[in-house]
């Protein structure tokens, strides 16, 4: 274990002294993913301020939950999202026979090499605006924060899942961008309070594809508003993560890598 | 003893077919012809503790295919691997820390960071100790000559300069066995030789058993105590690198005082491809098998006085054609 996270930190300092090379184009790409990222929060506020909000949300509450948005995929993309584009990139370039020959997990392999260090600005921004919000609000207890990250976990495990999916698909089909951008819209949805969607869209995203667990829920548990719902999310995202863990290794193992 | 037994190895690849054209292609949205192709056809072969074998073979024979069973990457449709006791799919975690490869045409160095920073991460993806780490490191650097190269970044660097980091990657885990994939591809000859003379005296000093695929014979030549040539995915050659060059066939040149008759060597029936490079200068092809050169030169230089002659074997390519058809 101690090995697997050494390894991880010396390849998360490998993705920083590369990105490093090009210091321009690392700054550059550091302050557009910040604005990038940014622009749905303000989005959402512009939402807040011109229209009647949320209901049952007040202004710092929307921003809490925005916050957990960006930081949660700013955690996920910084971490392991990027075997995605790793995937991608070796499956093209051929160089997925190079992973295979290191003595060490090949999943834990993806996760090292992919390491981003461009969307840390997606993580710190997301962490900024949730220590901004948790200041202008009361009642936040120790119980909702330890909660909370609980919470944060299965909306990560949501994202783990999908990164993997997506991974093995790209092995298999060799391009799904499409399916990705499909995925990533219905992850936007995970930016608004439940209160705004109808029934049964709740309970398709609190169990079916559970986006609420992303930020919703997270949200709603600092805040104090337990509820079963958060459970219900985390069975789903079990089952999910083991799913997507038997599919990415059927599919590794079946995976003719590249000739020549 | 052997260190690497294989046994009736083989390996399939399905893809799928269709005509040209649009409607051929929305054809193959719904139905798709699949074909099967043998890459590896029941390949069986043994290597010994310290041999540096050569596979050879023309595109797309199947070596490459082999190799990567072999080194643990490819699962095989059927047959029996064992290396250093390892089945190398099976057991890849263990049996890669085992084994070096140098692909001549994949890098496994940061391009954008110098080598050194590849050798640390190296060091971390194999669990080495720092002591063990700087003793192997320091001793690859003299030997391929890097102090002057490593620091720099890796796309600054030439070709074969990469080359040799390259190895020194593929090496600094102290392998039993490594695999090179076309590993002097696009170098110069003095790199190629900086290159060989490192692959002899790791194989000599520490025993390490080398498995190289080449299409530069030369590579063969100076390397390879044995050769194994794959093609149509079948083994058809299989023995030490002399037996490579065609036993029982020599090229004769010769000079003489006189002008050349060639009437006359047409005669001879174990003499063919006779060239006249000039007036006084022959070139032919002696089957050494039906007359041997003491009998051939016994019976010609009665009638003609030889003021010169030059021996050669038939150069590899010549079998190495033979085999590929």
């Amino acid at each position: 274990m101690t090995s697997n996270f050494k390894l991880w930190l010396k390849s998360a300092e490998m993705a920083f002294l590369n990105r490093l090379a090009y210091r321009g184009e690392f700054f550059i790409s550091l302050i557009s993913m910040f604005v990038l990222e940014m622009a749905s929060p303000i989005i959402i506020l512009l939402i807040y301020f011109n229209t009647a909000g949320f209901q049952g949300w007040t202004l710092y509450q929307v921003l809490l939950l925005q916050g957990i948005f960006v930081m949660v995929r700013g955690f996920s993309f910084v971490t392991f999202f990027g075997i995605v584009w790793n995937s991608n990139w070796t499956l093209h370039k051929g160089e997925f026979d190079l992973i295979l020959l290191k003595p060490r997990n090949i999943l834990w392999m993806f996760i090292c090499n992919s390491f981003d260090a461009e969307d840390t600005a997606k993580f710190i921004g997301g962490l900024g605006i949730i220590i901004f919000a948790l200041f202008h609000l009361e009642n936040i207890t120790l119980l909702g924060v330890v909660a909370g990250i609980f919470s944060l976990l299965v909306g990560i495990g949501l994202f783990f899942s999908l990164a993997l999916l997506f991974s093995a698909f790209i092995f298999k089909f060799i391009q799904t961008w499409r399916l990705y951008e499909l995925l990533d819209i219905l992850s936007m949805l995970g930016t608004y309070p439940k209160s705004i969607y109808p029934l049964l869209t709740g309970i398709i995203f609190t169990i079916f594809l559970p986006i609420f667990a992303v930020a919703v829920f997270p949200a709603e548990t600092i805040l104090g508003f337990f509820s079963m719902d958060i459970l219900y999310s985390a069975i789903t995202v079990i089952i999910l993560v083991t799913l997507s863990l038997f599919i990415w290794y059927r599919t590794i193992r079946n995976y003719s890598s590249a000739g020549g | 003893m052997d260190i690497i037994k294989v046994k009736n190895l083989k390996k399939e690849f399905k893809s799928y077919e269709r005509g040209a054209g649009f409607l051929e292609a929305v054809k193959s949205l719904f139905v798709r012809k699949i074909k099967i192709s043998k890459a590896v056809d029941d390949i069986s072969l043994n290597i010994k503790k310290g041999e540096v074998v050569g596979f050879l073979g023309p595109n797309g024979a199947g070596k490459s295919t082999t190799i990567k069973m072999l080194s643990g990457v490819m699962y095989p449709t059927s047959g029996e691997v064992k290396i250093m006791g390892y089945v190398p799919w099976k057991d890849r975690k263990n049996y890669v820390s085992n084994i070096g490869v140098v692909f001549g045409q994949k890098s496994q160095l940061y391009w954008d960071l110098p080598p050194i920073d590849s050798f640390y991460l190296h060091k971390g993806i194999f669990s080495l100790e720092e002591k063990a780490f700087k003793s192997e490191l320091n001793k690859l650097v003299k030997l391929l000559s890097i102090e002057d190269i490593m620091k720099k970044p890796t796309r600054q660097l030439s070709l074969g300069e990469r080359m040799r980091c390259e190895f020194v990657i593929a090496m600094l885990h102290k392998p039993k066995i490594v695999f090179l994939d076309e590993p002097t591809i696009g170098l110069d000859l003095f790199a190629k030789e900086i290159i060989r003379k490192f692959i002899r005296q790791i194989n000599k000093e520490e025993g390490t058993t080398f498995i190289v695929t080449s299409h530069d014979l030369e590579d063969i030549e100076h390397l390879c105590d044995r050769v194994i040539i794959i093609n149509h995915g079948k083994i058809v050659f299989n023995d030490i690198t002399s037996k490579l060059q065609i036993q029982n066939k020599k090229y004769v040149k010769m000079k003489f005082y006189d002008k050349v008759d060639l009437q006359k060597l047409k005669k001879i029936k174990s003499v063919k491809n006779i060239k006249k490079l000039s007036e006084y200068t022959v070139q032919l092809e002696l089957d050494t098998s039906k007359l041997t050169i003491a009998e051939f030169l016994e019976k010609f230089s009665k009638s003609k006085k030889i003021e010169d002659l030059e021996l050669s074997n038939p150069p590899i390519t010549e079998l190495i054609k033979k085999l590929y058809e």
